[in-house]
């Protein structure tokens, strides 16, 4: 079987943005984390073969430029509900992972009739009632890495993609990735105060998924994201990280899909 | 222009011993807690600081230097301007340069423009403003985006010459700084602003940067070698300009200690090296926080290998002529060495470190004042 999905560049706002596309069916909009959009995914290919996925890495992520104006998250949820329309996609659902969590979190509450169905996965955005999101940005990105996975030997193929070093080009992109999440999210740190009260005329169909153990954004928000969001329902994996569509991408996918098709 | 010297310490909280650094510090210098920290003992420091500032303005130093660091055991200095206030008004005649406030990392700059304008008319007109986008550090503990620093470093400074400059009340509305009314009662003595000068540490985007508007660039602690390299580099950038430029635009920081004796300097002179493998401690995330330097000069950064300061020995750098230490004789000839290299107007005498004794700097000041400065000044 050949490469189910292609690589595009489309420019718009003043960002020329790379973007992989695979699959058919309902338009999808895959929004991913702070870490970056290294690859097009087993998740990815699992969901291409019931939707139209849209994956593209965030203006200043890896290949994407990043005009001046997209300064946070706010700008950047702005930026993809325009982009959307300007691929002529005026429905579509929306998946975003612990930093686009955040992003589909704004994009629904600034224009909610634009959504089928939201799925926010380890989402930041909220801050917690009890514990706090992990510092990222000023630890040690060794530090980082030990907190993605509740247990790296349950991660498929875990040291072909994370337990090999890093090359140049590979550092620099980390880099560049990190200095984008770091714009975006320095302050108020990985949450807008607001943003529960902007949900209150959320009526999207929204599952909100997120691992037991998750190390970094603490597994109480998706409880506080369900009573954000009214048309929302939780489901929590467990034994499992920050990550689930890495980690156990099986019982992600088993609870994402059938939402996704309304099932 | 005969050579102008100046007096600099880091005033170091210098109770801060070895066994709890090592026990205690963990990451980065900036994280060992301030539970450490005695407000009694650090008075004592103080006044011992401030008599060494007020004898150095007597023996004949020409300039004191100021500078500021957050959350450093090593450095008691957490306001420049404070400590500016000060040598005003323990000094008479000093210069006294402020290298630098960190600007990025302030709210309000037109507070800064205010409280550098009052010392200068306190101190009847002595300031020398420096101006730096300061360690990561100060960013970090200011809560400051380090992705924003270069640009709120050069609002900042657009604001704060403007807020000198020109009549108020008038309007900012910027990127980072908002003020409707920018209208302070307190303006500068000197005209039409104090002189403006940037410390650096020979990173090229900063000597550039100060080149291009022909401020005078003061270059802290660099290897002799770099130093020249980066003068010539300042003047070549100056002049295309259109600045004439010459020494009284180049500064030159350097460590060093006079006593009667070589030998009795050789000694004191060790403290210099005072708890130096804790002092640059950093993780690479404090250090050069993402988006603090631009995406290129990261990159460059990261493919350069560079011997840091800590992997050299107390005899190392004298031999390299980073570091001074002698009797009188000994030191004038350094420094006769080191400026017929260099052509650089300013000496900024980094001249005290960690727990020296007090009576001991003090000598070491009269014996600047009395024999090196002047020998100095002999030479132009």
């Amino acid at each position: 079987m050949g490469q189910t999905w292609v690589e595009e560049c489309r420019e718009y706002g003043g960002a020329r943005l790379q973007m992989m596309k695979g699959g058919e069916g309902p338009p999808l909009l895959v929004l991913h984390g702070a870490a970056g959009n290294p690859a097009w995914m087993g998740y990815h290919e699992e969901l291409a073969k019931s939707f139209t996925v849209y994956a593209p890495s965030h203006p200043g992520y890896e290949k994407s430029t990043r005009p001046d104006w997209i300064d946070s998250i706010d700008a950047v949820a702005h930026f993809y509900l325009g982009l959307m329309e300007d691929m002529g996609v005026e429905r579509y659902s929306l998946l975003g992972f612990s930093m686009g969590g955040w992003m589909a979190a704004e994009m629904a509450a600034m224009s909610p009739h634009c959504l089928d169905k939201l799925v926010i996965g380890s989402g930041v955005g909220i801050k917690p009632e009890e514990g706090e999101i992990a510092e990222l940005f000023t630890v040690a990105r060794e530090a980082v890495a030990g907190m993605r996975f509740f247990d790296t030997s349950q991660v498929p193929n875990y040291e072909e993609t994370y337990g090999q070093p890093m090359t140049r080009e590979q550092a620099d992109q980390e880099r560049n990735n990190r200095e984008t999440a770091t714009r975006w999210c320095w302050s108020p740190y990985m949450h807008n105060p607001n943003l529960p009260h902007y949900l209150q005329r959320v009526s999207t169909s929204t599952l909100i998924v997120w691992g037991r153990e998750d190390a970094i954004v603490p597994v109480e928000c998706a409880e506080l994201y369900r009573r954000a969001i009214r048309n929302s329902r939780v489901h929590i994996i467990e034994r499992c990280g920050h990550i689930p569509q890495v980690e156990k991408p099986q019982e992600f996918l088993e609870a994402v899909v059938p939402f996704l098709r309304g099932e | 222009m005969s050579v102008q010297v100046h007096w600099f310490t880091e005033q170091p909280y210098s109770f801060t011993t070895e066994d709890v650094l090592a026990e205690h510090q963990d990451e980065s210098y900036f994280t060992l807690s301030n539970r450490f920290f005695d407000p009694m003992k650090a008075h004592q420091l103080y006044n011992e600081y401030h008599e060494q500032y007020a004898f150095a303005d007597e023996v004949g130093f020409d300039g004191i230097m100021t500078n500021e660091h957050h959350n450093a055991w090593w450095c008691m200095k957490p306001s420049a301007n404070i400590d500016a206030t000060a040598i005003a008004k323990v000094t008479k005649n000093c210069k006294i340069a402020i290298l630098g406030n960190v600007i990025p990392v302030t709210t309000n700059p037109v507070r800064l423009a205010e409280e550098i304008a009052m010392v200068d008319v306190i101190s009847g007109g002595r300031v020398i403003s420096g101006f730096v986008r300061g360690t990561p550090v100060e960013s970090l503990q200011a809560n400051i985006n380090p992705a924003e620093n270069m640009e709120r470093f050069e609002e900042a400074h657009d604001l704060i010459i403007k807020t000198w400059t020109t009549d108020g009340p008038f309007r900012w509305e910027g990127k980072y700084y908002h003020n409707r009314i920018v209208n302070p009662w307190m303006k500068p003595i000197q005209k039409p602003h104090p002189p403006i000068w940037y410390p650096g540490t020979s990173s090229v985007e900063s000597v550039v940067w100060a080149a291009e508007r022909g401020y005078a660039y003061m270059s802290l602690g660099s290897l002799l070698d770099v130093a020249v390299q980066t003068n010539e580099l300042y003047h070549k950038t100056a002049r295309a300009a259109g600045h004439d430029t010459g020494p009284e635009h180049y500064g030159y920081l350097i460590r060093a200690f006079v006593a009667d004796t070589d030998e009795r300097a050789y000694e004191m002179g060790k403290h210099f090296m005072w708890n130096e493998k804790y002092r640059f401690k950093s993780i690479e995330e404090h250090a050069d926080p993402p988006g603090y330097r631009s995406r290129d000069a990261a990159k460059i950064a990261s493919r350069r290998v560079q011997p840091g300061f800590g992997s050299w020995t107390y005899d190392d750098l004298i031999g390299m002529d980073n570091l001074i230490v002698g009797s009188p004789d000994t030191v004038i000839a350094t420094l006769r060495r080191i400026r017929k290299e260099l052509k650089a107007g300013y000496l900024l005498i980094y001249g005290h470190e960690g727990p020296m004794p007090h009576k001991d700097v003090m000598r070491s000041i009269e014996l600047w004042g009395t024999e090196v400065i002047p020998a100095l000044k002999e030479d132009g």
